[in-house]
Protein backbone atom coordinates (compact mmCIF):
# COMPACT_ATOMS: atom_id res chain seq x y z
CA UNK A 1 0.00 0.00 0.00
CA UNK A 2 2.81 2.82 0.90
CA UNK A 3 4.78 1.37 -1.81
CA UNK A 4 1.69 2.36 -4.09
CA UNK A 5 1.82 6.13 -2.28
CA UNK A 6 5.10 6.42 -2.16
CA UNK A 7 4.67 5.79 -6.20
CA UNK A 8 1.87 8.32 -6.72
CA UNK A 9 3.92 10.92 -4.99
CA UNK A 10 6.89 10.44 -7.45
CA UNK A 11 4.43 10.45 -10.12
CA UNK A 12 2.97 13.38 -8.87
CA UNK A 13 6.32 15.11 -8.46
CA UNK A 14 7.18 14.34 -12.28
CA UNK A 15 4.23 15.42 -13.34
CA UNK A 16 4.90 18.54 -11.16
CA UNK A 17 8.34 18.94 -12.83
CA UNK A 18 6.88 18.60 -16.42
CA UNK A 19 4.51 21.85 -15.62
CA UNK A 20 7.25 23.55 -14.06
CA UNK A 21 9.95 22.50 -16.10
CA UNK A 22 10.81 25.40 -18.12
CA UNK A 23 10.94 27.63 -15.36
CA UNK A 24 14.20 28.28 -13.33
CA UNK A 25 14.23 27.56 -9.73
CA UNK A 26 15.97 30.73 -7.90
CA UNK A 27 14.85 30.59 -4.71
CA UNK A 28 16.63 28.36 -1.78
CA UNK A 29 14.95 24.92 -1.00
CA UNK A 30 12.81 25.28 1.98
CA UNK A 31 11.12 22.50 3.96
CA UNK A 32 7.71 22.33 5.17
CA UNK A 33 5.18 19.47 6.55
CA UNK A 34 1.53 19.49 5.26
CA UNK A 35 -1.00 17.05 4.93
CA UNK A 36 -2.25 16.48 1.48
CA UNK A 37 -5.06 18.65 1.88
CA UNK A 38 -2.84 21.23 1.81
CA UNK A 39 -1.33 20.65 -1.36
CA UNK A 40 -4.43 19.38 -3.39
CA UNK A 41 -6.11 22.45 -3.90
CA UNK A 42 -3.38 24.77 -5.32
CA UNK A 43 -2.20 21.56 -7.68
CA UNK A 44 -5.74 20.71 -9.25
CA UNK A 45 -5.30 22.26 -12.24
CA UNK A 46 -1.76 20.61 -12.89
CA UNK A 47 -2.84 17.07 -12.14
CA UNK A 48 -6.03 17.59 -13.83
CA UNK A 49 -3.76 18.54 -17.31
CA UNK A 50 -1.87 15.30 -16.44
CA UNK A 51 -5.29 13.67 -16.26
CA UNK A 52 -3.96 12.00 -12.37
CA UNK A 53 -5.75 9.68 -10.22
CA UNK A 54 -5.20 8.58 -7.45
CA UNK A 55 -2.69 5.48 -7.69
CA UNK A 56 -4.63 2.38 -7.43
CA UNK A 57 -7.77 3.91 -6.75
CA UNK A 58 -10.99 5.30 -7.94
CA UNK A 59 -10.75 7.89 -6.15
CA UNK A 60 -9.64 11.42 -7.62
CA UNK A 61 -7.55 13.78 -6.03
CA UNK A 62 -10.25 16.18 -6.17
CA UNK A 63 -12.85 14.18 -4.85
CA UNK A 64 -10.44 15.00 -1.71
CA UNK A 65 -12.33 18.23 -0.67
CA UNK A 66 -14.41 17.26 1.71
CA UNK A 67 -12.82 14.69 2.95
CA UNK A 68 -9.74 16.65 4.18
CA UNK A 69 -11.58 20.00 5.25
CA UNK A 70 -9.38 18.68 8.92
CA UNK A 71 -6.12 18.35 6.90
CA UNK A 72 -6.01 21.84 5.24
CA UNK A 73 -4.04 23.70 7.80
CA UNK A 74 -0.74 24.39 6.81
CA UNK A 75 2.21 23.88 9.08
CA UNK A 76 5.17 25.56 9.12
CA UNK A 77 4.18 28.71 7.29
CA UNK A 78 4.70 32.55 8.42
CA UNK A 79 2.42 35.25 8.08
CA UNK A 80 4.43 35.80 4.45
CA UNK A 81 4.35 32.01 2.94
CA UNK A 82 1.13 31.81 3.95
CA UNK A 83 0.38 34.58 1.36
CA UNK A 84 2.57 33.39 -0.89
CA UNK A 85 0.98 29.84 -0.78
CA UNK A 86 -0.41 29.49 -3.52
CA UNK A 87 2.41 30.86 -5.42
CA UNK A 88 4.65 28.57 -4.09
CA UNK A 89 3.19 25.79 -4.27
CA UNK A 90 2.08 26.38 -8.33
CA UNK A 91 5.64 26.76 -9.01
CA UNK A 92 7.19 24.39 -6.56
CA UNK A 93 9.36 21.37 -7.39
CA UNK A 94 8.77 17.76 -5.36
CA UNK A 95 12.31 16.44 -5.72
CA UNK A 96 13.19 13.55 -5.85
CA UNK A 97 14.24 13.77 -2.23
CA UNK A 98 10.75 13.92 -1.13
CA UNK A 99 9.71 11.16 1.74
CA UNK A 100 6.40 10.18 2.49
CA UNK A 101 6.06 9.29 6.32
CA UNK A 102 3.60 7.69 7.71
CA UNK A 103 1.99 6.06 10.78
CA UNK A 104 1.38 1.78 10.15
CA UNK A 105 -2.20 1.37 8.96
CA UNK A 106 -4.13 0.24 11.91
CA UNK A 107 -5.59 -3.04 11.38
CA UNK A 108 -9.06 -3.33 10.02
CA UNK A 109 -10.43 -3.99 13.39
CA UNK A 110 -9.49 0.15 14.32
CA UNK A 111 -12.02 2.04 14.73
CA UNK A 112 -11.48 5.23 12.35
CA UNK A 113 -13.73 7.87 13.90
CA UNK A 114 -10.77 7.63 16.91
CA UNK A 115 -8.27 8.24 14.35
CA UNK A 116 -7.11 11.83 14.49
CA UNK A 117 -4.05 13.00 12.92
CA UNK A 118 -0.64 13.91 14.48
CA UNK A 119 -0.69 17.69 14.91
CA UNK A 120 -4.13 18.42 14.84
CA UNK A 121 -7.14 17.64 17.05
CA UNK A 122 -9.74 16.66 14.34
CA UNK A 123 -10.68 13.57 13.41
CA UNK A 124 -10.25 12.44 9.90
CA UNK A 125 -13.59 10.83 10.44
CA UNK A 126 -16.66 11.34 12.38
CA UNK A 127 -18.40 8.49 10.62
CA UNK A 128 -18.21 4.51 11.01
CA UNK A 129 -16.23 2.77 8.21
CA UNK A 130 -19.63 1.70 6.78
CA UNK A 131 -21.35 5.16 5.92
CA UNK A 132 -18.37 5.71 3.62
CA UNK A 133 -17.56 4.52 0.00
CA UNK A 134 -13.87 5.30 0.73
CA UNK A 135 -12.02 2.21 1.57
CA UNK A 136 -9.84 2.34 4.94
CA UNK A 137 -6.64 2.22 3.60
CA UNK A 138 -7.53 5.23 1.02
CA UNK A 139 -8.87 7.11 4.45
CA UNK A 140 -5.95 6.76 6.12
CA UNK A 141 -3.29 6.92 3.79
CA UNK A 142 -4.15 10.96 2.41
CA UNK A 143 -3.47 12.79 5.94
CA UNK A 144 -0.66 11.04 6.50
CA UNK A 145 2.38 12.79 4.02
CA UNK A 146 5.10 14.61 4.51
CA UNK A 147 6.26 16.49 1.35
CA UNK A 148 9.77 18.57 1.54
CA UNK A 149 11.75 19.99 -0.83
CA UNK A 150 9.58 22.39 -1.71
CA UNK A 151 11.72 25.06 -4.18
CA UNK A 152 10.80 28.58 -4.03
CA UNK A 153 10.84 30.13 -7.71
CA UNK A 154 11.00 33.73 -7.84
CA UNK A 155 10.31 34.86 -11.56
CA UNK A 156 12.25 38.40 -11.12
CA UNK A 157 14.89 39.99 -8.37
CA UNK A 158 12.99 43.22 -7.76
CA UNK A 159 15.95 44.47 -5.84
CA UNK A 160 18.30 44.40 -8.67
CA UNK A 161 17.30 47.33 -10.49
CA UNK A 162 19.22 50.54 -8.39
CA UNK A 163 16.97 53.52 -7.92
CA UNK A 164 19.04 56.22 -8.88
CA UNK A 165 17.79 59.69 -9.17
CA UNK A 166 18.40 59.57 -13.24
CA UNK A 167 16.47 58.55 -15.64
CA UNK A 168 15.59 54.52 -15.53
CA UNK A 169 15.70 54.59 -19.66
CA UNK A 170 18.77 57.30 -19.56
CA UNK A 171 21.37 55.04 -21.47
CA UNK A 172 19.28 54.30 -24.55
CA UNK A 173 21.23 54.69 -27.56
CA UNK A 174 20.65 55.47 -30.89
CA UNK A 175 22.47 54.56 -33.97
CA UNK A 176 22.77 55.76 -37.07
CA UNK A 177 22.91 52.97 -40.56
CA UNK A 178 22.33 53.94 -44.66
CA UNK A 179 22.91 50.08 -44.74
CA UNK A 180 19.41 49.10 -42.98
CA UNK A 181 17.22 51.51 -44.48
CA UNK A 182 18.32 50.74 -47.67
CA UNK A 183 17.56 47.52 -47.35
CA UNK A 184 14.27 48.11 -47.87
CA UNK A 185 13.02 49.36 -51.62
CA UNK A 186 11.29 52.44 -52.25
CA UNK A 187 8.62 52.35 -54.06
CA UNK A 188 6.66 54.23 -56.95
CA UNK A 189 2.89 53.91 -57.82
CA UNK A 190 2.38 54.23 -61.91
CA UNK A 191 0.47 57.69 -62.77
CA UNK A 192 -2.02 58.42 -65.05
CA UNK A 193 -0.49 58.99 -68.64
CA UNK A 194 -2.42 62.06 -69.30
CA UNK A 195 0.29 64.31 -67.40
CA UNK A 196 2.41 63.23 -70.48
CA UNK A 197 2.45 64.16 -74.09
CA UNK A 198 1.70 61.91 -76.73
CA UNK A 199 4.85 62.93 -78.29
CA UNK A 200 7.17 62.61 -75.33
CA UNK A 201 5.56 59.18 -75.01
CA UNK A 202 6.36 58.43 -78.42
CA UNK A 203 10.01 59.80 -77.79
CA UNK A 204 10.26 57.53 -74.52
CA UNK A 205 8.97 54.20 -76.78
CA UNK A 206 11.41 55.31 -79.77
CA UNK A 207 14.29 55.28 -76.94
CA UNK A 208 13.90 51.63 -75.80
CA UNK A 209 12.96 50.68 -79.76
CA UNK A 210 16.20 51.98 -80.91
CA UNK A 211 17.68 49.57 -78.24
CA UNK A 212 16.57 46.11 -79.20
CA UNK A 213 17.32 44.56 -82.18
CA UNK A 214 14.31 42.03 -82.74
CA UNK A 215 11.08 42.66 -82.95
CA UNK A 216 9.11 42.95 -79.90
CA UNK A 217 6.18 42.55 -78.65
CA UNK A 218 5.64 45.31 -75.82
CA UNK A 219 3.26 45.68 -73.02
CA UNK A 220 2.14 48.90 -70.98
CA UNK A 221 3.91 48.35 -67.62
CA UNK A 222 3.52 52.14 -66.68
CA UNK A 223 4.97 55.51 -66.19
CA UNK A 224 6.59 55.90 -63.02
CA UNK A 225 7.95 59.21 -61.19
CA UNK A 226 10.99 60.67 -59.61
CA UNK A 227 13.10 57.64 -60.19
CA UNK A 228 16.93 58.19 -59.53
CA UNK A 229 17.74 57.12 -62.89
CA UNK A 230 21.72 56.34 -62.51
CA UNK A 231 21.76 55.25 -59.03
CA UNK A 232 19.41 52.09 -58.91
CA UNK A 233 21.13 48.75 -57.76
CA UNK A 234 17.74 46.82 -58.23
CA UNK A 235 14.36 47.39 -59.73
CA UNK A 236 11.59 45.02 -59.78
CA UNK A 237 7.61 45.62 -60.87
CA UNK A 238 4.86 44.19 -59.14
CA UNK A 239 1.32 45.26 -60.88
CA UNK A 240 1.34 48.31 -60.82
CA UNK A 241 4.39 49.30 -58.50
CA UNK A 242 8.02 49.95 -59.54
CA UNK A 243 10.28 48.99 -56.58
CA UNK A 244 14.05 50.03 -56.48
CA UNK A 245 17.04 50.16 -54.38
CA UNK A 246 20.30 52.39 -54.74
CA UNK A 247 23.38 52.09 -54.46
CA UNK A 248 24.05 55.20 -52.14
CA UNK A 249 21.88 58.10 -50.84
CA UNK A 250 24.80 60.54 -51.79
CA UNK A 251 22.56 62.58 -53.43
CA UNK A 252 25.29 64.17 -55.85
CA UNK A 253 24.89 63.89 -59.16
CA UNK A 254 21.69 62.13 -58.62
CA UNK A 255 19.51 62.08 -61.87
CA UNK A 256 15.96 61.77 -61.44
CA UNK A 257 13.43 61.48 -63.65
CA UNK A 258 9.97 60.08 -64.43
CA UNK A 259 10.46 56.90 -66.60
CA UNK A 260 8.13 54.83 -68.94
CA UNK A 261 8.24 51.01 -68.09
CA UNK A 262 6.96 48.51 -70.73
CA UNK A 263 7.85 44.62 -71.03
CA UNK A 264 8.74 42.65 -73.70
CA UNK A 265 6.84 39.28 -74.03
CA UNK A 266 9.25 37.98 -76.47
CA UNK A 267 11.88 38.38 -73.91
CA UNK A 268 10.26 38.52 -70.95
CA UNK A 269 12.76 41.83 -70.23
CA UNK A 270 11.61 45.07 -68.95
CA UNK A 271 12.46 48.24 -70.24
CA UNK A 272 12.66 51.48 -69.09
CA UNK A 273 12.82 54.89 -70.65
CA UNK A 274 13.09 58.54 -69.25
CA UNK A 275 10.08 60.64 -69.89
CA UNK A 276 9.34 64.23 -70.25
CA UNK A 277 6.92 65.48 -68.03
CA UNK A 278 4.26 67.44 -70.25
CA UNK B 1 9.09 76.18 -57.57
CA UNK B 2 9.35 73.86 -54.93
CA UNK B 3 12.65 73.87 -52.83
CA UNK B 4 13.57 70.39 -53.57
CA UNK B 5 16.34 70.84 -51.04
CA UNK B 6 14.73 70.78 -48.00
CA UNK B 7 14.28 67.61 -46.39
CA UNK B 8 11.92 66.40 -43.40
CA UNK B 9 11.12 63.12 -41.83
CA UNK B 10 9.20 60.18 -40.64
CA UNK B 11 9.17 59.52 -37.27
CA UNK B 12 8.07 56.03 -35.90
CA UNK B 13 7.97 53.60 -32.65
CA UNK B 14 7.28 50.22 -33.27
CA UNK B 15 5.57 48.33 -29.83
CA UNK B 16 6.38 44.42 -30.72
CA UNK B 17 4.30 41.52 -29.42
CA UNK B 18 7.17 40.88 -26.75
CA UNK B 19 6.92 44.67 -25.45
CA UNK B 20 10.05 45.51 -26.65
CA UNK B 21 10.00 49.30 -28.45
CA UNK B 22 11.94 50.73 -31.34
CA UNK B 23 12.43 53.30 -32.57
CA UNK B 24 13.67 55.24 -35.66
CA UNK B 25 13.68 58.31 -37.77
CA UNK B 26 13.78 58.67 -41.32
CA UNK B 27 14.88 62.02 -43.10
CA UNK B 28 14.03 62.22 -46.42
CA UNK B 29 14.46 64.43 -49.05
CA UNK B 30 11.37 66.07 -51.65
CA UNK B 31 11.59 63.15 -53.80
CA UNK B 32 11.35 60.43 -50.72
CA UNK B 33 15.10 59.30 -50.95
CA UNK B 34 16.70 58.82 -47.37
CA UNK B 35 19.16 61.31 -46.45
CA UNK B 36 19.71 59.92 -42.73
CA UNK B 37 18.17 57.32 -40.44
CA UNK B 38 18.87 56.92 -37.05
CA UNK B 39 17.25 54.23 -35.03
CA UNK B 40 17.09 53.27 -31.46
CA UNK B 41 18.01 50.26 -29.47
CA UNK B 42 15.46 47.77 -28.65
CA UNK B 43 13.95 48.49 -25.25
CA UNK B 44 11.90 46.45 -23.08
CA UNK B 45 10.72 47.50 -20.05
CA UNK B 46 11.27 45.53 -16.80
CA UNK B 47 8.58 44.36 -14.77
CA UNK B 48 10.29 46.92 -12.16
CA UNK B 49 10.19 49.69 -14.69
CA UNK B 50 6.13 48.67 -15.97
CA UNK B 51 5.41 49.26 -12.10
CA UNK B 52 7.25 51.98 -11.10
CA UNK B 53 5.73 53.83 -14.51
CA UNK B 54 2.01 52.51 -14.15
CA UNK B 55 -0.58 53.11 -17.32
CA UNK B 56 2.31 56.29 -18.34
CA UNK B 57 5.13 54.27 -19.19
CA UNK B 58 4.02 53.29 -23.05
CA UNK B 59 3.86 57.95 -23.61
CA UNK B 60 7.01 58.03 -21.45
CA UNK B 61 9.09 55.26 -23.52
CA UNK B 62 7.51 56.58 -26.69
CA UNK B 63 7.19 60.45 -26.30
CA UNK B 64 9.46 61.26 -23.65
CA UNK B 65 12.43 58.92 -24.05
CA UNK B 66 12.42 57.52 -27.64
CA UNK B 67 10.72 60.27 -30.01
CA UNK B 68 13.02 63.06 -28.08
CA UNK B 69 16.17 61.27 -28.03
CA UNK B 70 16.26 60.37 -32.22
CA UNK B 71 14.75 63.67 -32.79
CA UNK B 72 17.64 65.00 -30.99
CA UNK B 73 20.05 62.59 -32.16
CA UNK B 74 19.69 63.53 -36.37
CA UNK B 75 22.41 65.78 -38.08
CA UNK B 76 19.88 67.15 -40.72
CA UNK B 77 17.25 70.11 -40.54
CA UNK B 78 14.14 68.67 -41.42
CA UNK B 79 11.37 71.22 -42.23
CA UNK B 80 8.86 69.10 -40.43
CA UNK B 81 8.36 65.21 -38.87
CA UNK B 82 5.71 63.25 -40.10
CA UNK B 83 4.30 60.86 -37.11
CA UNK B 84 1.41 58.46 -37.67
CA UNK B 85 0.80 57.88 -33.95
CA UNK B 86 -1.06 61.06 -32.71
CA UNK B 87 0.83 60.41 -29.09
CA UNK B 88 3.87 61.79 -30.19
CA UNK B 89 2.76 65.28 -30.91
CA UNK B 90 3.40 65.32 -27.64
CA UNK B 91 7.04 64.98 -27.99
CA UNK B 92 9.39 68.13 -27.60
CA UNK B 93 10.67 69.00 -30.72
CA UNK B 94 12.18 71.74 -32.07
CA UNK B 95 10.59 70.92 -35.25
CA UNK B 96 7.00 70.92 -36.49
CA UNK B 97 5.33 67.12 -35.82
CA UNK B 98 2.64 66.42 -38.50
CA UNK B 99 0.30 63.69 -38.18
CA UNK B 100 -0.44 62.26 -41.33
CA UNK B 101 -3.11 59.98 -42.76
CA UNK B 102 -4.84 59.33 -45.71
CA UNK B 103 -9.01 60.33 -45.79
CA UNK B 104 -8.96 57.37 -47.94
CA UNK B 105 -9.11 54.86 -44.50
CA UNK B 106 -12.38 54.23 -43.63
CA UNK B 107 -11.80 54.82 -40.03
CA UNK B 108 -9.91 57.05 -38.91
CA UNK B 109 -7.18 57.72 -35.98
CA UNK B 110 -6.98 60.83 -35.87
CA UNK B 111 -8.93 62.78 -32.81
CA UNK B 112 -8.20 66.07 -33.22
CA UNK B 113 -10.97 67.38 -30.55
CA UNK B 114 -8.30 67.86 -28.15
CA UNK B 115 -7.82 71.81 -27.56
CA UNK B 116 -4.03 71.40 -28.25
CA UNK B 117 -4.35 70.22 -31.51
CA UNK B 118 -5.32 71.86 -35.40
CA UNK B 119 -6.43 70.16 -38.03
CA UNK B 120 -6.23 71.14 -41.52
CA UNK B 121 -5.98 69.14 -44.96
CA UNK B 122 -3.67 68.32 -47.44
CA UNK B 123 -5.17 68.42 -51.08
CA UNK B 124 -8.13 65.98 -51.19
CA UNK B 125 -6.29 62.60 -50.05
CA UNK B 126 -4.95 63.24 -46.59
CA UNK B 127 -5.69 64.73 -43.03
CA UNK B 128 -2.98 66.38 -40.76
CA UNK B 129 -3.05 67.30 -37.11
CA UNK B 130 -0.38 69.21 -35.44
CA UNK B 131 0.18 70.97 -32.32
CA UNK B 132 1.55 74.09 -33.37
CA UNK B 133 0.85 77.06 -36.28
CA UNK B 134 1.66 75.28 -39.73
CA UNK B 135 3.43 78.46 -41.92
CA UNK B 136 1.88 78.68 -45.14
CA UNK B 137 4.62 77.96 -46.96
CA UNK B 138 5.12 74.50 -44.79
CA UNK B 139 1.66 73.74 -45.71
CA UNK B 140 2.17 74.58 -49.28
CA UNK B 141 5.75 72.71 -49.48
CA UNK B 142 4.32 69.50 -47.90
CA UNK B 143 1.17 69.88 -50.22
CA UNK B 144 3.54 69.91 -53.39
CA UNK B 145 5.51 66.95 -51.78
CA UNK B 146 2.40 64.94 -51.40
CA UNK B 147 1.40 65.72 -55.23
CA UNK B 148 4.96 64.36 -56.60
CA UNK B 149 5.49 61.13 -54.17
CA UNK B 150 3.18 58.46 -52.62
CA UNK B 151 3.84 60.98 -48.91
CA UNK B 152 3.01 57.69 -46.82
CA UNK B 153 5.12 55.49 -48.41
CA UNK B 154 8.19 55.99 -46.32
CA UNK B 155 6.41 54.90 -43.07
CA UNK B 156 6.44 51.69 -44.97
CA UNK B 157 9.92 51.13 -45.01
CA UNK B 158 10.34 52.58 -41.76
CA UNK B 159 8.56 50.31 -40.19
CA UNK B 160 10.32 47.39 -41.89
CA UNK B 161 13.96 48.85 -40.82
CA UNK B 162 12.97 48.76 -37.04
CA UNK B 163 11.23 45.17 -37.25
CA UNK B 164 14.49 44.16 -39.20
CA UNK B 165 16.47 45.66 -36.11
CA UNK B 166 14.63 44.16 -33.78
CA UNK B 167 15.27 40.42 -35.63
CA UNK B 168 18.56 41.09 -35.58
CA UNK B 169 19.04 41.72 -32.06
Amino acid sequence: MFDKIKDFFKDLADSVKKETGAISVLGTDFEFDTGIGDIYAPLTDAIALEGFHAYGTELKITDLEEYSDALCVVKGFNEETVGRFDRIVKTAVFTEEASVSSIEPPGKEVALRDFTPAGTDTRVYDESPEDTSLSMEQILSFPLYVVRGISVYSEEPLEAPGLRSEGLFASIKTNASDRIIARFPMKRSSVSRENYSTSNIKNALSFILDRIDHKPRLKWVGIFRDVPINRIKQLTFHESTLSFTLYSFDRRSIYILDVLAVFDEVTEKYHIAPIVRG
Amino acid sequence: MADVASVFGYLGIEKKSDETYVGGILISDYYGIPVEFKYTEPIKPTNLQKILYGKSIEKYLTVDVLSKKLIISIQEKPRFILVRDMTLLQTQSKYPLIFLESIKKETTDADATDDRYRSDMIGKEYKIVYVNNLTSDEHQWLTTISKEIDILEPFSRLKEALDYVCSIK
